[in-house]
């Protein structure tokens, strides 16, 4: 069940999904701290515009969409004025591991290969979280994985 | 352990506030009982007030419908995060082309092409695919809703193919939609369209589920609505690159439909 009506609902709903959320948030802002922003802002839209869902599958479905919403709107908000989000280091700068080769690709990327390969969705849930036609994500998916084997080939061989 | 693997337990090993679950829990549920709740977050210099965050999604901004500027096909698909268009427009020289009643007026801004990879299948291909990018306005400037869904249907059509053989679903197209200042706008993605560009290529607007519904071929293959059908009409000859063209994806694309 995915509603805010009452103290229970919103104890299961903050525990089921949130960490979900937060991963998603992380993978487009590279921050923790922006993360849990974000996540907020998610369930208060949750909380404000009330949506009725047919299932806990929907109901994800729609909290990552919001999340990935509320996370690109954060990034644009933060490139008008050229500013960083947070003061923290970028992840993708502290770390040689494969998270930080992921981070280094642009946003649109990060989100395709975050739900594809973190939550496994298929490219056809993915479109309809990202409301993207399924063959740009397809492309999309293709395109990161390939930007991506060149610097892991090494270590993973055969994945890509 | 293979990519995936490693990337879930590098995800699963972040490290958000240890607190995050409670505190959020515990905001969400003083706001839902009206009240100010301030959350500080880790790390942050500033302090949010989920109140004002609340308000902020709530405002709805009412902007007065003037006289319509349209956006370029490049700025809508900026907006739609396809920023990668850029430079791929054809023709641009020869948009918008507009017409319309007096209840609608329809645009096609332009179209691009770009060599993409496919991977929906499990193998990697390469293949042209084509953007088209169309607005649809009320003609008195009335403001429309994207959430009201589109009022028009908008397909290809090829000059000696009945629309039921050639139309939007033979390229497989998905689109993307926005609204701005009132207008809607639509970016299709779809197949190889300039493999006809050797012929007449067309952007019908109509209403109705199917292009059938509206449109038909004459004799000579012109595509035209058909003599009963009452509804908007607005029928463009799209400039494609005729360089493009190419018989043989014709035949092949036509085998597969079963023609």
């Amino acid at each position: 069940m995915c509603s805010f009506a009452g103290d229970e609902y919103i104890e299961q709903t903050v525990k089921k999904y949130s960490s979900s959320m937060l991963k998603t948030a992380f993978s487009l802002l590279k921050s923790t701290a922006d993360a849990e922003d974000a996540v907020q802002e998610a369930f208060i839209k949750l909380m404000t515009k009330a949506p009725e869902f047919e299932n806990d599958e929907h109901c994800k479905a729609w909290l990552l969409r919001v999340t990935v919403n509320i996370s690109k709107n954060m990034l644009k908000a933060a490139r008008r004025k050229n500013l960083p989000l947070t003061e923290e280091i970028p992840y993708s700068e502290k770390h040689d591991d494969v998270l930080s080769y992921v981070l280094s690709l642009d946003e649109k990327y990060r989100a395709v290969i975050h739900l594809y390969y973190y939550e496994n969705y298929s490219i056809k849930e993915i479109s309809e979280i990202l409301s993207l036609p399924a063959a740009t994500v397809g492309t999309r998916l293709s395109r990161a994985r390939k930007m991506l084997e060149k610097s892991l080939k090494e270590d993973f061989g055969d994945e890509f | 352990m293979n990519f995936e693997e490693k990337y879930k337990k590098e995800i699963d090993a972040l490290a958000f506030s240890s607190d995050y679950e409670v505190r959020l829990t515990e905001a969400m549920k003083k706001t839902e009982k009206g009240k100010d709740v301030m959350i500080v977050m880790k790390k942050r210099k500033t302090v949010r007030l989920i109140a004002a965050v609340i308000s902020a999604i709530l405002i709805l901004s009412l902007t007065a419908y003037a006289a319509v500027t349209l956006l370029s096909p490049q700025e809508v698909a900026d907006e739609l995060e396809m920023e990668e268009l850029n430079d791929k427009w054809k023709n641009s020289e020869k948009f918008p082309l507009s017409s319309g009643n007096e209840e609608y007026t329809v645009s096609v801004l332009g179209y691009a092409s770009d060599t993409e990879l496919n991977n929906i299948s499990s193998e990697t291909t390469e293949e042209n695919r084509v953007y088209l990018v169309v607005s649809i306005a009320k003609t008195d400037g009335t403001p429309l809703k994207a959430i009201d869904g589109m009022p028009l249907q908008i397909s290809p059509l090829v000059k000696g193919y009945e629309p039921f053989k050639i139309n939007l679903w033979s390229f497989g197209s998905g689109a993307n939609g926005m609204e701005k200042d009132g207008v809607l706008y639509y970016l299709f993605e779809m197949s190889d369209l300039e493999i006809f560009a050797d012929r007449t290529v067309y952007i019908a607007a109509y209403e109705g589920f199917t292009p059938m519904d509206a449109l038909t071929m004459m004799e000579d293959g012109t595509i035209t609505y058909k003599d009963d059908y009452i509804g908007f009409k607005a029928i463009f000859e799209l400039p494609l690159d005729k360089s493009k063209a190419n018989p043989e994806a014709v035949k092949e694309l036509l085998s597969q439909m079963g023609y």
